[in-house]
């Protein structure tokens, strides 16, 4: 086994919620003067600790509202830990596509340029991977179009091929499924299967188990914040599914 | 992290300040019909409108007015829009923010560089002017690479500062954008600093907006020094700005993905 490339220790997350939504100093002074300036606090994640060794694939499973994007974002640095530490080695990238990250009065071609630039990569880096992008993307002659012209799958497709073709040692992967027809979605299990075995760290978050099963070595099962339950990926969905029907069978008791 | 990593973290992503400066540059500039020359003709059309106003009807007594206002309008012009333009520099890319990590001072600095690159552009409608009134240029126009780099650090400190407390606070922008309403009376842009009253020039000058203008005056136009103690004093208040802008900047980057 490998260095770690993701260690997550004792990891917490909590979101300052006010109690009414304000986002003007005139408000903020005025509540401030007026000692109502109330918060609730959310705790979203509770003590996380995990380890995700290099080359190894981590499904995160769990209900809406586990945290499971809560991890996602603090492991890929968009948010900070309110105590706790992720330690990250290695170039680290998610795989989402960030079709709002392009310009619709720029060619597609230019967006890739710009959109690989968001993902930290180098104009060099970029130009070589155009020609994998372009077939990944396969939108034809469209890759040289304003991307105003595209519809929203052709979107999609063109800023995913730009996302799976970043080269990095770990990539976090956020419900990939919701993009593109059944033959795009089959492209894309097949390059996540390619990056897996070429030894890239992964760490998938998803609702589809059947995804989870195919991609995932370990499973990591969230409730309310927590690890309920690390392990091979069988026995931690079958977990999943079952609190996942008591669940639903208590809520319909209650009513 | 210490500030050279910063640079360093910044330094990695160099494609993607050059990618949205050209972004920015490219989109401005083939929007309309008449593409670049739309670009470039306000300034021109507010000098006309300038020289009307306040050489014909209020007889400011200021030679080679047009070419003296337009010093002015371009100049400010950098100021103003490098500034305003940048306030909603990281909630237009909320999706961005909110979905990825890159180094957030980078909307507001490529929003920054774009206005500077037009800036430079603009520079060159007052040559055509300069002729026609046959203003030669003197080695003081030299000192042009120094107030262009004054002005950035002033531009890039305000710009981090108020993308910021703008994007935690929406109603900051609204203050931002009045003040600047204000500023330009307080700024010779359009009449000269001669026209204020002796004993509140020092005072005046301290606005480093009106010791830049004047100074681009002085080299560009006047071919005189520059005022040197209110130019000095205006370098130090951007490097004050520029220091103050990424102190707040880096305090309050990471809640921008939480608020927006």
């Amino acid at each position: 086994m490998g260095a770690a490339t993701i260690r997550v220790t004792e990891l917490c997350k909590s979101f300052r919620v006010a109690r009414q939504p304000q986002r003007s100093l005139k408000e903020t002074a005025i509540r401030l003067l007026t000692r109502r300036l109330e918060y609730d606090t959310f705790l979203a994640l509770d003590k996380v600790t995990l380890e995700i060794r290099a080359g190894e694939a981590v499904a995160i499973i769990g209900a809406n509202g586990s945290g499971k994007s809560t991890l996602f974002k603090l492991i890929s640095g968009i948010l900070r830990p309110t105590s706790g530490t992720v330690h990250v080695s290695g170039r680290v990238s998610p795989l989402i596509e960030l079709s709002s990250g392009f310009h619709p009065e720029l060619s597609g071609v230019e967006n890739v340029y710009l959109n690989g630039a968001i993902f930290g990569m180098r104009r060099a880096e970029i130009a070589a991977r155009l020609g994998a992008i372009e077939r990944f993307a396969d939108i034809g002659d469209f890759i040289y179009a304003p991307v105003r012209t595209y519809s929203s799958g052709m979107l999609a497709r063109l800023a995913f091929a730009v996302a799976i073709n970043v080269e990095a040692d770990a990539l976090l992967i956020d419900e990939v499924l919701a993009v593109g027809d059944a033959q795009f979605q089959a492209r894309c299990l097949a390059k996540i299967d390619e990056l897996k075995a070429a030894g890239v760290t992964i760490v998938y978050v998803s609702h589809d188990m059947g995804s989870v099963e195919r991609i995932a070595d370990k499973v990591v099962l969230l409730e309310h914040g927590r690890v309920r339950r690390t392990g091979a990926a069988r026995p931690v969905i079958e977990e999943y599914l079952a609190a996942a029907r008591e669940g639903s069978a208590n809520a319909a008791a209650g009513a | 992290m210490t500030a050279l990593d910063r640079l360093a973290l910044l330094g990695r992503h160099r494609q993607l300040v050059y990618c949205l400066v050209s972004r920015d540059l490219r989109v401005r500039y083939k929007r309309s019909v008449l593409g670049v020359l739309w670009a470039f003709a306000e300034p021109l059309v507010l000098m006309l409108l300038y020289s009307v106003v306040f050489s014909l009807l209020l007889r400011v007594q200021t030679p080679a007015y047009p070419a003296f206002a337009l010093a002015g309008v371009v100049v400010w012009g950098f100021l103003h829009t490098g500034v305003t333009y940048s306030l909603s520099s990281i909630t237009q890319n909320a999706n961005l923010v909110k979905k990825i990590y890159f180094p957030r001072e980078i909307l507001p600095l490529a929003m920054v560089l774009g206005r500077a690159v037009h800036f430079l552009l603009s520079l060159f409608l007052l040559v055509p002017f300069l002729i026609a009134f046959d203003i030669r240029p003197t080695p003081y126009l030299l000192l042009l690479p120094l107030l262009v780099l004054i002005q950035l650090v002033l531009v890039l400190g305000l710009a981090l500062l108020f993308s910021a407390v703008s994007t935690l606070y929406e109603d900051v922008g609204f203050l931002v954008n009045f003040a600047f309403s204000g500023l330009f009376y307080l700024s010779p842009v359009v009449y000269p600093v001669e026209l204020v009253p002796a004993r509140f020039q020092t005072l005046y000058l301290a606005n480093p907006i009106a010791a830049l203008i004047t100074s681009y005056r002085a080299v560009i136009i006047s071919g005189t020094p520059p005022p040197w103690t209110a130019l000095g004093l205006a370098a130090f208040t951007s490097v004050l700005a520029l220091a103050l802008g990424l102190f707040v900047f880096r305090r309050v980057e990471w809640s921008f993905a939480e608020v927006l």
